[in-house]
Protein backbone atom coordinates (compact mmCIF):
# COMPACT_ATOMS: atom_id res chain seq x y z
CA UNK A 1 0.00 0.00 0.00
CA UNK A 2 1.50 3.29 -1.20
CA UNK A 3 4.94 1.70 -1.15
CA UNK A 4 7.65 2.66 -3.53
CA UNK A 5 9.07 -0.44 -5.11
CA UNK A 6 12.62 -0.07 -6.36
CA UNK A 7 14.47 -2.06 -8.96
CA UNK A 8 16.02 -4.49 -6.46
CA UNK A 9 12.68 -5.24 -4.83
CA UNK A 10 11.17 -5.81 -8.23
CA UNK A 11 13.95 -8.26 -9.02
CA UNK A 12 13.18 -10.14 -5.82
CA UNK A 13 9.50 -10.35 -6.63
CA UNK A 14 10.11 -11.45 -10.20
CA UNK A 15 12.64 -14.05 -9.16
CA UNK A 16 10.18 -15.47 -6.68
CA UNK A 17 7.46 -15.68 -9.29
CA UNK A 18 9.61 -16.94 -12.13
CA UNK A 19 11.51 -19.43 -10.10
CA UNK A 20 14.83 -18.51 -11.70
CA UNK A 21 17.91 -16.95 -10.15
CA UNK A 22 18.07 -13.28 -9.28
CA UNK A 23 20.95 -12.76 -11.66
CA UNK A 24 18.89 -14.14 -14.50
CA UNK A 25 15.96 -11.89 -13.73
CA UNK A 26 18.18 -8.86 -13.25
CA UNK A 27 19.84 -9.41 -16.60
CA UNK A 28 16.49 -9.75 -18.25
CA UNK A 29 15.15 -6.57 -16.65
CA UNK A 30 18.25 -4.56 -17.55
CA UNK A 31 18.05 -5.64 -21.17
CA UNK A 32 14.33 -4.96 -21.24
CA UNK A 33 14.75 -1.48 -19.80
CA UNK A 34 17.60 -0.51 -22.10
CA UNK A 35 15.66 -1.76 -25.09
CA UNK A 36 12.53 0.12 -24.02
CA UNK A 37 14.51 3.29 -23.41
CA UNK A 38 16.16 3.04 -26.80
CA UNK A 39 12.87 2.47 -28.56
CA UNK A 40 11.05 5.26 -26.75
CA UNK A 41 13.89 7.73 -27.08
CA UNK A 42 14.11 7.14 -30.80
CA UNK A 43 10.52 8.35 -31.01
CA UNK A 44 9.02 5.02 -31.95
CA UNK A 45 5.79 3.71 -30.56
CA UNK A 46 6.27 0.77 -28.25
CA UNK A 47 3.53 -1.66 -27.51
CA UNK A 48 3.87 -4.29 -24.83
CA UNK A 49 1.05 -6.78 -24.66
CA UNK A 50 -0.42 -6.99 -21.23
CA UNK A 51 0.86 -3.51 -20.23
CA UNK A 52 0.04 -0.78 -22.71
CA UNK A 53 1.33 1.54 -25.36
CA UNK A 54 4.17 4.05 -25.00
CA UNK A 55 3.81 6.66 -27.67
CA UNK A 56 5.52 9.97 -28.25
CA UNK A 57 3.09 12.78 -29.02
CA UNK A 58 3.89 16.12 -30.62
CA UNK A 59 2.98 19.16 -28.50
CA UNK A 60 2.49 22.40 -30.41
CA UNK A 61 4.37 25.48 -29.31
CA UNK A 62 2.45 27.74 -26.96
CA UNK A 63 2.79 31.05 -25.18
CA UNK A 64 3.57 31.05 -21.50
CA UNK A 65 4.80 33.40 -18.78
CA UNK A 66 7.95 33.17 -16.71
CA UNK A 67 6.58 32.82 -13.22
CA UNK A 68 9.50 34.62 -11.56
CA UNK A 69 9.93 37.59 -13.89
CA UNK A 70 6.46 37.75 -15.44
CA UNK A 71 8.17 37.81 -18.83
CA UNK A 72 6.10 36.27 -21.63
CA UNK A 73 7.88 33.32 -23.19
CA UNK A 74 7.08 30.82 -25.89
CA UNK A 75 7.44 27.15 -25.16
CA UNK A 76 8.63 25.54 -28.41
CA UNK A 77 6.88 22.51 -29.78
CA UNK A 78 8.25 19.23 -28.49
CA UNK A 79 7.55 15.55 -28.11
CA UNK A 80 6.04 14.15 -24.99
CA UNK A 81 5.69 10.53 -23.99
CA UNK A 82 2.22 9.23 -23.32
CA UNK A 83 1.36 5.91 -21.83
CA UNK A 84 -1.98 4.32 -22.52
CA UNK A 85 -2.59 1.25 -20.41
CA UNK A 86 -4.14 -1.76 -22.07
CA UNK A 87 -7.78 -2.41 -21.40
CA UNK A 88 -7.12 -5.44 -19.22
CA UNK A 89 -4.66 -3.38 -17.15
CA UNK A 90 -7.13 -0.49 -16.81
CA UNK A 91 -9.80 -2.80 -15.52
CA UNK A 92 -7.44 -4.57 -13.15
CA UNK A 93 -6.22 -1.31 -11.61
CA UNK A 94 -9.70 0.16 -11.40
CA UNK A 95 -11.13 -2.91 -9.74
CA UNK A 96 -12.25 -1.19 -6.50
CA UNK A 97 -14.43 1.22 -8.50
CA UNK A 98 -15.47 -1.23 -11.17
CA UNK A 99 -19.07 -1.25 -9.96
CA UNK A 100 -19.54 2.41 -10.96
CA UNK A 101 -20.50 3.46 -14.41
CA UNK A 102 -21.18 6.81 -16.04
CA UNK A 103 -24.65 8.03 -15.22
CA UNK A 104 -26.73 10.57 -17.02
CA UNK A 105 -28.04 13.27 -14.69
CA UNK A 106 -31.58 14.52 -15.08
CA UNK A 107 -31.76 18.23 -15.94
CA UNK A 108 -33.54 19.20 -12.72
CA UNK A 109 -31.18 17.30 -10.42
CA UNK A 110 -29.72 19.61 -7.79
CA UNK A 111 -26.02 20.29 -7.77
CA UNK A 112 -23.89 18.92 -4.96
CA UNK A 113 -23.60 22.29 -3.22
CA UNK A 114 -27.38 22.79 -3.27
CA UNK A 115 -27.92 19.44 -1.67
CA UNK A 116 -25.53 20.38 1.11
CA UNK A 117 -27.37 23.64 1.80
CA UNK A 118 -30.66 21.85 2.09
CA UNK A 119 -29.13 19.39 4.52
CA UNK A 120 -27.76 22.16 6.71
CA UNK A 121 -31.11 23.90 6.80
CA UNK A 122 -32.72 20.69 7.86
CA UNK A 123 -30.20 20.28 10.64
CA UNK A 124 -30.78 23.81 11.87
CA UNK A 125 -34.52 23.38 11.93
CA UNK A 126 -34.22 20.16 13.88
CA UNK A 127 -31.69 21.56 16.31
CA UNK A 128 -33.64 22.37 19.47
CA UNK A 129 -30.69 23.63 21.49
CA UNK A 130 -30.06 26.60 19.28
CA UNK A 131 -33.70 27.62 19.40
CA UNK A 132 -33.72 27.48 23.17
CA UNK A 133 -30.60 29.61 23.25
CA UNK A 134 -32.20 32.13 20.97
CA UNK A 135 -35.28 32.38 23.14
CA UNK A 136 -33.10 32.96 26.22
CA UNK A 137 -31.14 35.72 24.63
CA UNK A 138 -34.30 37.41 23.45
CA UNK A 139 -35.80 37.40 26.92
CA UNK A 140 -32.55 38.79 28.33
CA UNK A 141 -32.59 41.52 25.74
CA UNK A 142 -36.11 42.41 26.68
CA UNK A 143 -35.16 42.53 30.34
CA UNK A 144 -32.26 44.79 29.52
CA UNK A 145 -34.46 46.95 27.37
CA UNK A 146 -37.12 47.64 29.99
CA UNK A 147 -35.10 49.84 32.38
CA UNK A 148 -34.36 52.22 29.58
CA UNK A 149 -37.99 52.38 28.62
CA UNK A 150 -38.97 52.94 32.24
CA UNK A 151 -36.44 55.71 32.41
CA UNK A 152 -37.97 57.28 29.37
CA UNK A 153 -41.35 57.14 31.03
CA UNK A 154 -40.04 58.80 34.15
CA UNK A 155 -38.50 61.47 32.03
CA UNK A 156 -41.85 62.14 30.45
CA UNK A 157 -43.54 62.18 33.81
CA UNK A 158 -41.13 64.76 35.08
CA UNK A 159 -41.86 67.19 32.35
CA UNK A 160 -45.51 67.90 33.13
CA UNK A 161 -44.60 68.71 36.72
CA UNK A 162 -43.46 72.10 35.62
CA UNK A 163 -46.70 73.52 34.29
CA UNK A 164 -48.86 71.82 36.88
CA UNK A 165 -48.50 74.33 39.68
CA UNK A 166 -49.50 77.11 37.35
CA UNK A 167 -52.70 75.49 36.34
CA UNK A 168 -53.50 74.77 39.96
CA UNK A 169 -52.50 78.13 41.25
CA UNK A 170 -53.46 80.22 38.27
CA UNK A 171 -52.08 83.01 40.32
CA UNK A 172 -50.20 85.53 38.27
CA UNK A 173 -46.91 86.79 39.55
CA UNK A 174 -44.96 89.93 39.51
CA UNK A 175 -42.58 89.86 36.61
CA UNK A 176 -40.06 92.10 38.31
CA UNK A 177 -39.46 89.68 41.13
CA UNK A 178 -39.60 86.40 39.34
CA UNK A 179 -37.83 86.74 36.07
CA UNK A 180 -34.44 86.72 37.70
CA UNK A 181 -35.15 83.81 40.02
CA UNK A 182 -37.39 81.65 37.93
CA UNK A 183 -35.19 81.59 34.89
CA UNK A 184 -32.43 79.61 36.55
CA UNK A 185 -34.95 77.33 38.15
CA UNK A 186 -36.47 76.34 34.88
CA UNK A 187 -33.09 75.82 33.33
CA UNK A 188 -32.00 73.78 36.27
CA UNK A 189 -35.08 71.66 36.12
CA UNK A 190 -34.55 71.33 32.43
CA UNK A 191 -31.02 70.16 33.05
CA UNK A 192 -32.30 67.81 35.68
CA UNK A 193 -34.46 66.06 33.15
CA UNK A 194 -31.58 65.72 30.76
CA UNK A 195 -29.15 64.58 33.38
CA UNK A 196 -31.65 62.05 34.59
CA UNK A 197 -31.87 60.53 31.19
CA UNK A 198 -28.15 60.41 30.86
CA UNK A 199 -27.76 58.87 34.22
CA UNK A 200 -30.32 56.19 33.51
CA UNK A 201 -28.85 55.36 30.18
CA UNK A 202 -25.28 55.35 31.25
CA UNK A 203 -25.61 53.53 34.47
CA UNK A 204 -28.71 51.52 35.16
CA UNK A 205 -27.69 51.03 38.82
CA UNK A 206 -28.41 54.66 39.59
CA UNK A 207 -31.86 54.65 38.08
CA UNK A 208 -33.74 54.14 41.34
CA UNK A 209 -32.00 57.11 42.87
CA UNK A 210 -32.76 59.69 40.24
CA UNK A 211 -36.55 59.49 40.21
CA UNK A 212 -36.51 59.80 43.98
CA UNK A 213 -34.55 63.00 43.74
CA UNK A 214 -36.93 64.27 41.15
CA UNK A 215 -39.81 63.40 43.42
CA UNK A 216 -38.21 65.42 46.16
CA UNK A 217 -37.91 68.27 43.80
CA UNK A 218 -41.51 67.82 42.80
CA UNK A 219 -42.58 67.76 46.44
CA UNK A 220 -40.69 70.93 46.98
CA UNK A 221 -42.43 72.35 43.99
CA UNK A 222 -45.81 71.61 45.44
CA UNK A 223 -45.70 74.03 48.38
CA UNK A 224 -44.49 76.79 46.13
CA UNK A 225 -47.91 77.69 44.79
CA UNK A 226 -49.06 78.26 48.34
CA UNK A 227 -46.47 80.91 48.75
CA UNK A 228 -47.55 82.34 45.49
CA UNK A 229 -51.14 82.48 46.55
CA UNK A 230 -50.15 84.33 49.71
CA UNK A 231 -48.98 87.27 47.63
CA UNK A 232 -51.81 87.92 45.20
CA UNK A 233 -51.70 91.66 45.82
CA UNK A 234 -48.72 92.09 43.63
CA UNK A 235 -50.40 91.05 40.42
CA UNK A 236 -52.37 93.69 38.64
CA UNK A 237 -52.10 93.78 34.91
CA UNK A 238 -51.06 90.14 34.75
CA UNK A 239 -54.59 88.87 35.17
CA UNK A 240 -55.52 90.33 31.84
CA UNK A 241 -53.32 87.96 29.86
CA UNK A 242 -54.14 84.87 31.92
CA UNK A 243 -55.67 82.88 29.11
CA UNK A 244 -52.94 83.96 26.76
CA UNK A 245 -50.27 82.75 29.15
CA UNK A 246 -52.06 79.45 29.63
CA UNK A 247 -51.75 78.83 25.91
CA UNK A 248 -48.07 79.68 25.99
CA UNK A 249 -47.52 77.28 28.86
CA UNK A 250 -49.11 74.47 26.93
CA UNK A 251 -46.82 75.34 24.06
CA UNK A 252 -43.83 75.29 26.37
CA UNK A 253 -44.87 71.95 27.80
CA UNK A 254 -45.23 70.49 24.32
CA UNK A 255 -41.87 71.89 23.22
CA UNK A 256 -40.24 70.48 26.35
CA UNK A 257 -41.64 67.04 25.60
CA UNK A 258 -40.48 67.32 22.00
CA UNK A 259 -37.04 68.36 23.16
CA UNK A 260 -36.76 65.44 25.55
CA UNK A 261 -37.92 63.08 22.85
CA UNK A 262 -35.38 64.57 20.48
CA UNK A 263 -32.62 64.05 23.01
CA UNK A 264 -33.67 60.44 23.54
CA UNK A 265 -33.86 59.90 19.81
CA UNK A 266 -30.46 61.51 19.40
CA UNK A 267 -29.06 59.16 21.99
CA UNK A 268 -30.51 56.05 20.41
CA UNK A 269 -29.60 57.01 16.86
CA UNK A 270 -26.11 58.35 17.52
CA UNK A 271 -24.92 56.99 20.85
CA UNK A 272 -21.32 57.45 19.75
CA UNK A 273 -21.89 61.20 19.57
CA UNK A 274 -23.78 61.65 22.74
CA UNK A 275 -21.94 59.24 25.02
CA UNK A 276 -18.54 60.97 25.01
CA UNK A 277 -20.20 64.36 25.53
CA UNK A 278 -22.44 63.32 28.35
CA UNK A 279 -19.90 60.99 29.86
CA UNK A 280 -17.58 63.92 30.52
CA UNK A 281 -20.12 66.49 31.59
CA UNK A 282 -22.73 64.57 33.44
CA UNK A 283 -20.96 63.19 36.52
CA UNK A 284 -19.60 66.57 37.66
CA UNK A 285 -22.71 68.59 37.02
CA UNK A 286 -25.10 66.05 38.43
CA UNK A 287 -24.44 66.60 42.11
CA UNK A 288 -24.57 70.37 41.82
CA UNK A 289 -27.70 70.44 39.78
CA UNK A 290 -29.61 68.03 41.94
CA UNK A 291 -28.80 69.87 45.10
CA UNK A 292 -29.63 73.16 43.45
CA UNK A 293 -33.02 72.06 42.37
CA UNK A 294 -33.83 70.67 45.75
CA UNK A 295 -32.80 73.76 47.63
CA UNK A 296 -33.85 76.55 45.36
CA UNK A 297 -37.56 75.87 44.97
CA UNK A 298 -37.92 76.13 48.72
CA UNK A 299 -36.98 79.73 49.08
CA UNK A 300 -37.98 81.03 45.67
CA UNK A 301 -41.25 81.00 43.92
CA UNK A 302 -41.42 78.40 41.23
CA UNK A 303 -43.65 79.83 38.61
CA UNK A 304 -42.22 81.45 35.56
CA UNK A 305 -43.23 84.74 34.10
CA UNK A 306 -44.02 85.10 30.41
CA UNK A 307 -40.81 87.00 29.69
CA UNK A 308 -38.69 84.12 30.85
CA UNK A 309 -40.63 81.72 28.70
CA UNK A 310 -39.32 83.30 25.56
CA UNK A 311 -35.79 83.10 26.89
CA UNK A 312 -36.40 79.54 27.88
CA UNK A 313 -37.59 78.37 24.52
CA UNK A 314 -34.63 80.02 22.88
CA UNK A 315 -32.18 78.35 25.19
CA UNK A 316 -33.84 75.03 24.66
CA UNK A 317 -33.28 75.13 20.94
CA UNK A 318 -29.75 76.41 21.14
CA UNK A 319 -28.72 73.90 23.72
CA UNK A 320 -28.02 70.90 21.46
CA UNK A 321 -25.49 72.87 19.44
CA UNK A 322 -23.76 74.13 22.53
CA UNK A 323 -23.59 70.59 23.81
CA UNK A 324 -22.25 69.03 20.62
CA UNK A 325 -19.92 71.70 19.35
CA UNK A 326 -16.90 72.02 21.64
CA UNK A 327 -16.19 68.42 22.52
CA UNK A 328 -15.98 66.59 19.19
CA UNK A 329 -12.65 64.81 19.02
CA UNK A 330 -11.23 62.21 16.69
CA UNK A 331 -8.11 60.09 16.64
CA UNK A 332 -5.77 59.69 13.68
CA UNK A 333 -5.48 56.05 12.73
CA UNK A 334 -3.78 54.21 9.89
CA UNK A 335 -5.26 55.30 6.62
CA UNK A 336 -7.15 58.21 8.21
CA UNK A 337 -6.09 61.67 7.07
CA UNK A 338 -7.35 65.15 7.74
CA UNK A 339 -9.22 65.01 4.45
CA UNK A 340 -11.01 61.82 5.47
CA UNK A 341 -12.02 63.37 8.76
CA UNK A 342 -13.17 66.53 7.03
CA UNK A 343 -15.34 64.48 4.70
CA UNK A 344 -16.73 62.54 7.63
CA UNK A 345 -17.76 65.57 9.65
CA UNK A 346 -18.42 68.28 7.06
CA UNK A 347 -19.29 66.28 3.94
CA UNK A 348 -16.38 67.66 1.88
CA UNK A 349 -12.68 66.95 2.03
CA UNK A 350 -11.64 70.54 1.30
CA UNK A 351 -12.42 71.65 4.85
CA UNK A 352 -9.44 69.83 6.31
CA UNK A 353 -7.70 73.20 6.52
CA UNK A 354 -9.98 74.26 9.34
CA UNK A 355 -9.29 71.09 11.25
CA UNK A 356 -5.61 71.78 10.74
CA UNK A 357 -5.97 75.38 11.95
CA UNK A 358 -7.90 74.24 14.99
CA UNK A 359 -5.13 71.77 15.83
CA UNK A 360 -2.11 73.63 14.46
CA UNK A 361 -0.53 73.52 17.91
CA UNK A 362 -0.50 69.69 17.75
CA UNK A 363 -0.01 69.08 14.04
CA UNK A 364 3.28 70.21 12.59
CA UNK A 365 2.83 68.84 9.10
CA UNK A 366 -0.74 68.34 7.83
CA UNK A 367 0.51 65.85 5.24
CA UNK A 368 1.95 63.61 7.93
CA UNK A 369 -0.06 63.50 11.12
CA UNK A 370 1.27 60.84 13.51
CA UNK A 371 -1.04 57.91 14.21
CA UNK A 372 -2.82 58.27 17.55
CA UNK A 373 -2.99 62.05 17.50
CA UNK A 374 -6.23 63.19 19.13
CA UNK A 375 -7.57 66.20 17.27
CA UNK A 376 -10.57 68.38 18.05
CA UNK A 377 -13.07 68.94 15.29
CA UNK A 378 -14.24 72.58 15.18
CA UNK A 379 -17.93 73.36 14.87
CA UNK A 380 -19.01 73.90 11.30
CA UNK A 381 -20.32 77.40 12.09
CA UNK A 382 -17.01 78.56 13.52
CA UNK A 383 -15.39 78.75 10.08
CA UNK A 384 -18.53 78.94 8.00
CA UNK A 385 -18.17 75.39 6.74
CA UNK A 386 -20.88 74.29 4.34
CA UNK A 387 -20.34 71.41 1.94
CA UNK A 388 -23.13 72.68 -0.33
CA UNK A 389 -21.61 76.14 -0.62
CA UNK A 390 -19.09 76.32 -3.46
CA UNK A 391 -17.64 79.61 -2.28
CA UNK A 392 -16.90 78.14 1.12
CA UNK A 393 -15.17 75.21 -0.59
CA UNK A 394 -13.14 77.56 -2.77
CA UNK A 395 -12.09 79.60 0.24
CA UNK A 396 -10.98 76.40 1.93
CA UNK A 397 -9.05 75.32 -1.17
CA UNK A 398 -7.27 78.68 -1.37
CA UNK A 399 -6.38 78.34 2.26
CA UNK A 400 -5.05 74.88 1.56
CA UNK A 401 -2.80 76.28 -1.17
CA UNK A 402 -1.33 78.88 1.16
CA UNK A 403 -0.73 76.24 3.81
CA UNK A 404 0.98 74.00 1.29
CA UNK A 405 3.23 76.83 0.11
CA UNK A 406 4.08 77.61 3.69
CA UNK A 407 4.98 73.97 4.26
CA UNK A 408 7.26 74.01 1.21
CA UNK A 409 9.23 76.88 2.62
CA UNK B 1 -5.61 -1.97 -39.24
CA UNK B 2 -2.22 -1.04 -40.45
CA UNK B 3 -1.37 0.78 -37.27
CA UNK B 4 -2.57 -2.05 -35.08
CA UNK B 5 -0.48 -4.47 -37.09
CA UNK B 6 2.51 -2.29 -36.62
CA UNK B 7 2.01 -2.31 -32.85
CA UNK B 8 1.81 -6.07 -32.91
CA UNK B 9 5.05 -6.10 -34.71
CA UNK B 10 6.49 -3.80 -32.13
CA UNK B 11 5.78 -6.30 -29.42
CA UNK B 12 7.12 -9.14 -31.48
CA UNK B 13 10.13 -7.05 -32.39
CA UNK B 14 10.78 -6.33 -28.75
CA UNK B 15 10.62 -10.01 -27.93
CA UNK B 16 12.89 -10.82 -30.86
CA UNK B 17 15.46 -8.25 -29.83
CA UNK B 18 15.38 -9.46 -26.26
CA UNK B 19 15.79 -12.99 -27.55
CA UNK B 20 18.92 -11.95 -29.39
CA UNK B 21 20.39 -10.00 -26.54
CA UNK B 22 19.67 -12.51 -23.81
CA UNK B 23 20.31 -15.53 -25.99
CA UNK B 24 17.16 -17.23 -24.79
CA UNK B 25 14.18 -18.89 -26.39
CA UNK B 26 11.08 -16.87 -27.35
CA UNK B 27 8.90 -18.72 -24.82
CA UNK B 28 11.24 -17.88 -21.98
CA UNK B 29 11.37 -14.22 -22.89
CA UNK B 30 7.59 -14.04 -23.33
CA UNK B 31 7.04 -15.70 -19.96
CA UNK B 32 9.44 -13.25 -18.26
CA UNK B 33 7.76 -10.30 -19.93
CA UNK B 34 4.32 -11.52 -18.88
CA UNK B 35 5.46 -11.93 -15.31
CA UNK B 36 6.94 -8.43 -15.36
CA UNK B 37 3.72 -6.91 -16.69
CA UNK B 38 1.58 -8.86 -14.25
CA UNK B 39 3.74 -7.72 -11.37
CA UNK B 40 3.49 -4.07 -12.38
CA UNK B 41 -0.28 -4.25 -12.69
CA UNK B 42 -0.68 -6.23 -9.51
CA UNK B 43 1.42 -3.83 -7.47
CA UNK B 44 -0.21 -0.79 -8.94
CA UNK B 45 -3.62 -2.23 -8.12
CA UNK B 46 -2.46 -2.10 -4.49
CA UNK B 47 -1.67 1.60 -4.95
CA UNK B 48 2.07 0.98 -4.94
CA UNK B 49 4.41 2.75 -7.31
CA UNK B 50 7.17 0.99 -9.18
CA UNK B 51 10.33 2.94 -9.93
CA UNK B 52 12.45 1.55 -12.70
CA UNK B 53 15.86 3.07 -13.14
CA UNK B 54 16.52 4.54 -16.54
CA UNK B 55 12.88 4.32 -17.57
CA UNK B 56 10.45 5.93 -15.20
CA UNK B 57 7.73 5.23 -12.68
CA UNK B 58 4.49 3.30 -12.89
CA UNK B 59 1.97 4.44 -10.37
CA UNK B 60 -1.77 4.35 -9.72
CA UNK B 61 -3.62 7.62 -9.32
CA UNK B 62 -7.08 8.24 -7.91
CA UNK B 63 -9.41 10.42 -9.93
CA UNK B 64 -12.36 12.13 -8.27
CA UNK B 65 -15.84 11.82 -9.65
CA UNK B 66 -16.90 14.70 -11.85
CA UNK B 67 -19.76 15.99 -13.92
CA UNK B 68 -19.06 16.26 -17.60
CA UNK B 69 -21.39 17.87 -20.12
CA UNK B 70 -21.84 16.45 -23.55
CA UNK B 71 -21.29 19.50 -25.76
CA UNK B 72 -23.55 18.15 -28.50
CA UNK B 73 -26.58 17.05 -26.52
CA UNK B 74 -26.00 19.26 -23.46
CA UNK B 75 -26.65 16.29 -21.21
CA UNK B 76 -24.81 16.18 -17.92
CA UNK B 77 -23.04 12.98 -17.11
CA UNK B 78 -21.78 11.93 -13.71
CA UNK B 79 -18.39 10.31 -14.25
CA UNK B 80 -17.62 8.01 -11.33
CA UNK B 81 -14.33 8.04 -9.42
CA UNK B 82 -11.65 5.69 -10.67
CA UNK B 83 -8.05 4.56 -10.31
CA UNK B 84 -5.79 4.97 -13.32
CA UNK B 85 -2.38 3.51 -14.08
CA UNK B 86 0.04 6.32 -14.91
CA UNK B 87 3.55 6.13 -16.30
CA UNK B 88 5.92 9.02 -15.71
CA UNK B 89 9.02 8.78 -17.88
CA UNK B 90 12.49 9.48 -16.61
CA UNK B 91 13.80 13.03 -17.13
CA UNK B 92 16.52 11.67 -19.42
CA UNK B 93 13.91 10.17 -21.72
CA UNK B 94 11.78 13.28 -21.55
CA UNK B 95 14.70 15.51 -22.49
CA UNK B 96 15.71 13.23 -25.32
CA UNK B 97 12.21 13.34 -26.71
CA UNK B 98 12.08 17.12 -26.30
CA UNK B 99 15.20 17.67 -28.34
CA UNK B 100 13.82 15.64 -31.22
CA UNK B 101 12.42 17.79 -33.99
CA UNK B 102 9.00 17.36 -35.48
CA UNK B 103 8.98 14.65 -38.13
Amino acid sequence: MNKKITMSELVDILALKHGGTKREVENFLKELMSLMTETISSGETLRINGLGVFKPVWVEERASVNVQTGEPTIIPGHYKLTFTPAKSVREAVNEPFACFCVEELPDDAPLVSDVRDVDEMGQDAGDDDTEVCDADTISVEQAVGTPVEQEQETAHEIVPIMPEPISEAEAPLSIEKDTADSNPIVEDADDLVEVDEVEGIEDSDETPASPAEVDEAAQDDAPAPLEVQQSPAVDTHESLSKAYRKGIWIGVAVSMVVFVLAMVALYFCFPQWVMPLLGEDAPDDLSQIVTDTIVEPCDTTLLVAPDSIAVDTVTMYTEPQQLVAPVVVDTIRRGVFLTNISYKYYGHKAFWVYIYEENSHIISNPDNVPVGTVITIPAAEKYGIDANDTTAINVALEKADTIKQRMKR
Amino acid sequence: MLIINRYRVEHKELVKKLQQRLDKSREEVEAMLDIFCDTVVERCSQMDSIMIQGLGTFEARKKMERISVNPVTGKRMLVPPKVVLVFKPNTAIKNQLKTRKEL
